[in-house]
Parts: C-alpha cells; structure tokens; sequence
C-alpha cells in the first residue's frame, strides 16, 4: 500500500475542545470535573486495577484485561510456562468445556484475542454495548478458574509446538529473540525466547501450571480496561463482583535491574547465534538492537519513539531515503521502540536481497553515523513528532485501540504515561536524539543478528564509519 | 457511528457518486475505486500496480514538489490495487477547506489529469520490483495467490514479475488509464463533517477538468468466466517454505460480483464463511482442539467480479497430508451437517461486530463503500449490512453451502 504522509495531522483536530479545557481551569479549587472520555482509574478491594473510559457515542465496546506477569519474569527453568496459561485459558473452566469460552464470547460479538508479552500477558476484545457485562464475567472465570484437564494440555502442546515453528520462519521475530539473548547475561528473563525453550514447554504439567497461575492470575495483578458507552459505576460494581477476592492491594513489582552484557570494544556489537532456517530463506534480513532504559524515563521513551520514526516513515525517513533509495541495498526498513519496564528495546530491522547481506549493517551504521554528524533539521524533527502523535491519534479512535493503550501502560506500571508520553513527544529536541545516538543507541552497544542465506557476518575491518 | 447516507449519485459523466454526512466525524475522507479485474490485463501484469503507484506522483497541473506541497498541507494521500480496483484516498481536516484541498489533490489532479514521465514510472518501478520480492518472504499471501492461479487455471501475475516490471514502458501505462480509468468503472465515497451539497459540488468542480467528464466508455468489461474447477486436479506444491513449517490451502469457486444470482447471495456467503472460518469457535478452528491440527486456521473470501473465491487455510508443522483430510472432512460435512441454530447465531454476531470495530475508522468506512458500489454489491449493501446479515436464514446458508462445496477444491500445499 502506499501510503504518503498516512494520518500525520490528525493529531491537530482531536484533541479536546479549548472551551472545555478553559471551563476545566476555572473549576481548579472545586470538585474536579470529569470529562467524557478521560480515563477514570479505580483499585478495587482485591487489588485489581480498573480504568474505564465514557464514551456514549461509541458503537462497541472495547474492552482488555492484562494479567501484569510475563515472559520476562520467568525464570529460566520455568520459560514458556506463562505462555501455554494463555493458551489454556481458552480450554475451559471446571465449568466450561474447550471451546465453550469461545462460543459464548463470539456469540456476544466479540473475538477474545490473546497475547504473552515480556511484562504482560493480554486478552482483548471489542463487544456490542449491551454485551461488555458477560464478556467481562466470562473473562473472569476463563482466567481465574481455569481447567487445566490433562488431555487438554497435551493436546494444546502440539498447537504450541507449531506456534514456535511458525515464529522460527518469521525473520523479524527471530531476529528480535536473537538479539535480545546476545544482548542480555544468561539466565537474565529480557532475554529468553518469549514463548519459552521447547524442551521446558513439552515437559509442563497440569500441577506447573496451576502453581504458577495462582500466583500470578489474581485480581491484584489484573488490569481491567473497559472502553465504550458504559457507565464508570456500573462497570466497577460489575468487577468488584467478578473479580472478587480476599482485601488486597494491586501487586507492584520492583524494577528489577536487567543484567546486560558489557559493551563490545571491537566494533562487531554482540552477535546473536545462527539462524536454524537460513538455508531456506531467500531474503536476508539483518537486525540491529540495543538495549534503552525502563519505559518509566520520559524523556527517553519520547525520544526515541520519535527518532524510530525519523529513521523509517513509510519509506521516506533518513533510513529509507539513504538505503532504500540512494544506495539500494535494501528491500524494507523497519524501526521501533518497544517499551519495557525494566529496560526496553530499539531496533532496527532491514531486509534486502541475498546478496546484499554483507553490506545491510554496515549501510545501517554509516547512515547512523552520518545522522549522527548532521544532526537533525527542523522539519525533520517536526515530521517525527507528527508521526508519533498521529499514530497515537488514530490509535485512540477505537475503543479497542484506546483500551490497548492504557491497558499496556497500566500494565507496565507506569499508569497514565501514555498521556505523558504524548505531552512529551512535542518537546523532543534534536540534541536529545544525537545525545541518544551517542549513548544509548552507540555501535558497540549493538546487538546484531543475521537470518537469511548470508555469508559470514562482516568482520571490524568491514565496518566502515567512524566511531559514533 | 453517526451516519446518514445518501443515495448513490449518477453523476451525467458516468462516476457513481456515494456521500455520507457525519457529524461527529473527526476527518474527512475521499475514496475512489476503479474498477480493473487482472483477468482483464492478464497479458500485461504489474501495469496497473504501477499505474497505481504514479497516481499522485505527479500531475498535468502540479508539478511533482507542488503535489507533495499540497498533500502536507491537508494531510493523506494513499494508493493501492489489490487486483480488482484500483483505489486511492485522502484524508484532511474535517473543514470545508480540507474538503476543498483533498478533492483538488485526488480527484483533480491526481484521478483525472495524471501526468506519467519516465522519472515518475522508474520510482513506481523500483518500488514495485521491492514488493514484489518482499512478497517472497510472505507464506500466507503467497499461498492464497498460488491457490487462486490454481482455482482459476491461470498463471495470474496481479503485481508483476522483475520481466514484466522491467518490460513496462510510459505508454503501458498511459494505454491501462485511458482504457480503463474512465468515469463508468469509477465509484467515489466522501464521508465528513458537510452539507451533502457542499461535498458534491466540490467533486463535480474537481472533475471539471480534463477530459474526465468527456472521456469515453473505455474499455468495456470482459470477464472470462470460469466456471468451474476440473476434477482430479493434482495438488501443487508450494516452494521455498521455511523448515519445520507447513501450510495447505483449498480454494473453491462460486459466481462473481457480476452475477446478480451471486450478489443476492452474497450475505448468505458471508455468514457461510463466518460459520466455518470466523473466529475461533467456526467449525474450521476446532480444528484445534479436537484434532490438534495447525496453529492458524483461517478462510478467506476473495470478491471479484470475474469470479469469487472460498479460500481456507492451515498453518502449523504437521504433515500437510494430515491437514488436507481434516480440513476436507471439515468441509464434506457442511453440505451434511446441519448448521444448528447457535453456530448461525455466532456466525451473524460476530460478523456484524466485527464489520462494525472494522468501521471505526473513517477511511476504512469510505473505502469499503467505495469497493461495495465499485464491485457491483452496491453502497446499500455496505449500509445496511445489519439488516441485510440478520435477513440470513439457515436455508439460505445450507443452499449456498451446497452450491460453493458441489465443485472441486484446488489444493496448494507445503512438502
């Protein structure tokens, strides 16, 4: 698709009416006044974190429950485990045969998808407005009362199994595990493959998984995000009784530090291991990460989410221009800030032809360089904000979107940064980004993976460029 | 979703005109679809890809820098041909002067008076020649074109090949607008904050240029039919999957959108297909459960006026052999197996639950209204979907199941 300048101005015609903010203002020393459409947050009397947004004129429901544990906070012996509870979820309850869950929620109009992230693990839907109320309840039960049938779990590892076989053949995504390993000390959680080690998954038993479900699926550790024309009071009565409990306050987990492996001094960054599908790829793909800081740095987070889109927009960023169009070493460029809790990811992904493959990190590197050394102009800038906030904009058109964002911002436990982090994001100055590129984002801080029929990873002497 | 509609407009050029006043809109958007089967342009493939990536690159009445000039000053200007239409889209500020800037950018100076220079084609080219070899890395794509060439006995290149690509000249290019850009295979939606009469005065004013409202019928609409799928086919196998995963597809054929019979049917066709492969409790992702059989189980429903494709697909690492009997058995019991009451039920809701939470948005609203009346299906139809859904009885499910699955599959598989 092509797509040029997609969404970038939306952002200047959907935010909130000045009358409004003013008529806000002038009520400071008074009851606050509670806008249609801001987020209401409550803590419930087990623990669970609610956010619900009015939204009258909406014509669905959107609605996401985050279970706040996820693969990064495995330990190694027990990687994957929170993974395949995902799956099980949808096999039933003590009350409920596999595929019942599904017949009902899709029978009330909504598709509950599922995903296992490093800090989180997230179910969500949108729902017709009348229906939100058994869709939450049946969540509930799914998620607190699983069954855990023996037939069903074994049943279910053969789906997982082709799961894991299917991201293997997904460069990107191979590339990502890969470099987060190179990146991270063994053991360390940020850096075991997401959906865990094979050979710990096909040796789970019902009693690992309910040992690692109580402790981790109760309400204290849930985030329940409903968005739509719903009433605030109604939907907390509602999962005051669903989500029921012993008294307890919402779990914080302790920002842990992630254990990194110390800066290479030779220039080649870490590499990450070989790619077991290369012999049949016919592309090649190269990717480039580093490690950031903790989604909760502000500053940091709002820049370089811009600078991922300095770097790519569409085609035309600094990235795509140089290597897509001046150089032609590549097929597509991709960039992205991936938010974490106790330590991010920023990567850089290019995909060209096979025999390209010598020559893709080197092009990324010496393009960094010369960002690094040109610094970045006005327009530019400004462009990478738009970007920024237009996505958030069309994000927060739909009730799903605006449900996934504060729902994986709760989840991070940092509630209410993503209304930070779009204050922020038109602050972000040039010098802050070549500042990032000099740190942060610094060559040898790099970790770097190679999928496709690649010849050997280029050697220091290969690297071009200068230090940044 | 507050929307009134209005009646599809007949403008006197041929154009077919939908307008949707929306009050609460937060931009407006202009949808054009023309409508260009590949089967019409089987011997030229990849022009019209290229065709529409020169759209809005450059213009009779802008110069290239102009036109970007005025695509940032309102906002988005998008392209794609997805092998039927040809579409293209803007979007801008919900204000009059937003409307007035993105007609002039689409439809004046992009739609009716393109200008096509070598420079322009070798930019499409070269981003062509890279989407076409991404596609190479693509399983899911690749396997459902592998199965629609399979269904239709054609060897159908929709997006080009480096040969044809590299073949394609200015003129090419030039001769596929003239022929087939012309204002009777041409439908535009405009949805947005408007008087109905303000939006259609504006893409009448921007259409007034050229030879737009002068052209031509073109190229009228040939559509090799293809009836059915032999009997016997052998599967084909699909090359150059990655290890340890494997995928097989079947492909059945009902009319097209030119067949009134089929266009009558279509939301019976609709929830048929929801029934089987919408969701995760349809009959095909059960799959799952009780026979372990893939990790993604999907069906397809690929419209065109030629012909209509039922696509359904599994995607894991079992053998493709295993995969091929569940899926078939699956699919011999539908013309067997009674749909019950509760799997229509599901089948309906879910489906106009997610048409709605695909509707949110204005530009995916335009555009599927651009497609419908494009297609032949009719702007109504996208309109009144709920009405036309619930209208569905279980018979007419079970009688368009008999029809669909009384053919032969073509079958695409992994090793």
């Amino acid at each position: 698709m092509n797509r040029r300048h997609f969404l970038t101005v939306i952002g200047t015609y959907a935010s909130i009416p000045p009358g409004l903010v003013s008529a806000q203002e002038k009520r400071k020393t008074e009851k606050p006044v509670e806008l249609p459409g801001t987020p209401q947050r409550r803590v419930l009397p087990s623990g669970l974190r609610l956010i619900v947004v009015e939204k009258p004129d909406a014509a669905l429901v959107g609605v996401s429950l985050a279970v706040r544990v996820g693969g990064g906070d495995e330990d190694p012996a027990r990687s994957g485990t929170l993974h395949f509870i995902e799956h099980m979820v949808f096999k039933g309850s003590t009350t409920k045969t596999p595929g019942a869950f599904d017949q009902l929620t899709e029978t009330l109009g909504g598709e509950v998808a599922a995903r296992t992230l490093r800090d989180m693990t997230v179910f969500e839907t949108t729902i017709a407005p009348p229906n939100w109320r058994p869709l939450v309840a049946a969540l509930a039960e799914l998620t607190l009362r699983p069954a855990f049938r023996e037939e069903d779990i074994e049943a279910e590892k053969k789906v997982v199994e082709a799961e894991i076989a299917l991201e293997l053949a997904d460069p990107l995504r191979v590339g990502l595990d890969s470099t987060l390993r190179a990146l991270h000390l063994p053991g360390e959680p940020y850096g075991m493959p997401l959906f865990g080690e094979w050979s710990v998954v096909r040796k789970l038993t019902a009693d690992n998984l309910q040992s690692v479900h109580v402790a981790c699926y109760r309400p204290a550790r849930m985030t329940l995000c409903v968005v739509g024309p719903v009433v605030t009071a109604e939907v907390e009565a509602a999962a005051a009784e669903l989500f029921a409990g012993p008294r307890m306050s919402p779990v914080v987990r302790p920002l842990r530090q992630t254990f990194l492996v110390p800066s290479s001094r030779d220039g080649l960054g870490h590499r990450a291991g070989a790619d077991t599908a290369a012999a049949t790829r016919r592309l090649t793909t190269v990717v480039l990460a580093w490690s950031t800081p903790p989604v909760a740095d502000l500053n940091m987070s709002a820049s370089l989410a811009v600078l991922a889109e300095i770097l790519v927009q569409g085609d035309a960023g600094r990235l795509g221009t140089a290597l897509l169009g001046k150089q032609r070493v590549g097929l597509r460029v991709r960039a992205e800030w991936v938010p974490q809790r106790c330590g991010g990811l920023f990567y850089i992904a290019v995909t060209g032809l096979a025999r390209d493959a010598g020559r893709l990190e080197t092009a990324v590197l010496d393009e960094l360089q010369r960002v690094f050394e040109d610094g970045f102009s006005a327009a530019e800038l400004e462009s990478g904000r738009r970007a920024v906030l237009g996505k958030i904009v069309t994000e927060k058109a739909s009730v799903d979107g605006l449900a996934r964002r504060l729902t994986l911002y709760d989840a991070l436990d940092t509630p209410g940064l993503e209304d930070e982090l779009e204050k922020q994001v038109p602050q972000v100055r040039g010098e802050t980004l070549q500042g990032l590129l000099r740190t942060t984002l610094h060559r040898n801080l790099r970790a770097v993976a190679l999928l496709g029929p690649n010849p050997p990873l280029p050697t220091e002497g290969e690297i071009k460029g200068g230090q940044l | 979703m507050r929307q009134t509609a209005i009646e599809p407009i007949r403008l006197p050029s041929g154009t077919s005109l939908v307008i949707v006043p929306d009050p609460n809109a937060p931009a407006t958007v202009v949808a054009v679809s023309v409508r260009i089967s590949g089967v019409e342009l089987r011997r030229q493939p990849g022009v019209v890809a290229l065709l529409a990536r020169m759209l809005g690159m450059d213009s009779q009445g802008r110069t290239p820098e102009l036109l970007q000039r005025d695509v940032d000053a309102f906002g988005a200007l998008g392209t794609r041909y997805d092998g039927n239409q040809l579409s293209a889209w803007s979007v801008s500020p919900p204000t009059e002067e937003g409307l007035i800037k993105s007609t002039q950018t689409l439809l004046m100076n992009s739609l009716a008076q393109p200008r096509f220079t070598e420079e322009s084609l070798e930019q499409a080219r070269t981003d062509q020649l890279r989407s076409v070899a991404l596609f190479e890395e693509e399983l899911v794509p690749k396997l459902l074109l592998a199965l629609r060439a399979r269904a239709l006995g054609t060897e159908l290149s929709l997006q080009g090949d480096e040969t044809s690509l590299r073949r394609a000249s200015v003129a090419d290019v030039r001769g596929v607008y003239t022929r087939f850009c012309t204002p009777e295979r041409t439908s535009i939606a405009v949805i947005g904050k408007f008087e109905p009469d303000v939006a259609r005065r504006w893409v009448e004013i921007s259409l007034r240029v050229g030879d737009w409202n002068q052209r031509s019928l073109g190229m009228k609409e040939k559509l090799p039919v293809t009836e059915s799928i032999p009997a016997g086919l052998r599967d084909q196998v699909l090359r150059g999957t990655p290890p340890g995963v494997t995928a097989l597809g079947v492909a059945y054929l009902f009319p097209g959108m030119s067949n009134p019979e089929a266009r009558a049917d279509w939301a019976a066709l609709l929830v048929l297909d929801a029934v089987l492969g919408l969701g995760k409790a349809c009959r095909l992702f059960r799959l799952r459960d009780t026979e372990s059989v893939g990790y993604e189980v999907r069906s397809q429903l690929l419209s065109a006026r030629d012909s209509t494709l039922w696509m359904a697909y599994v995607l894991g690492n079992q053998d493709p052999a295993v995969m091929k009997v569940a899926l078939l058995n699956v699919l011999n019991q539908t013309t067997r197996k009674p749909i019950a009451d509760s799997e229509l039920l599901r089948a309906k809701n879910l489906l106009l639950a997610q048409h709605t939470q695909q509707r949110q948005l204005v530009l995916s609203r335009a555009r599927a209204l651009a497609w419908a009346e494009s297609s032949g299906l009719g702007a109504a139809f996208e309109l009144e979907l709920t009405r036309r859904i619930e209208a569905v009885k279980r018979t007419d499910v079970e009688r368009v199941a008999k029809q669909l699955f009384s053919g032969n599959p073509a079958i695409v598989r992994t090793r």
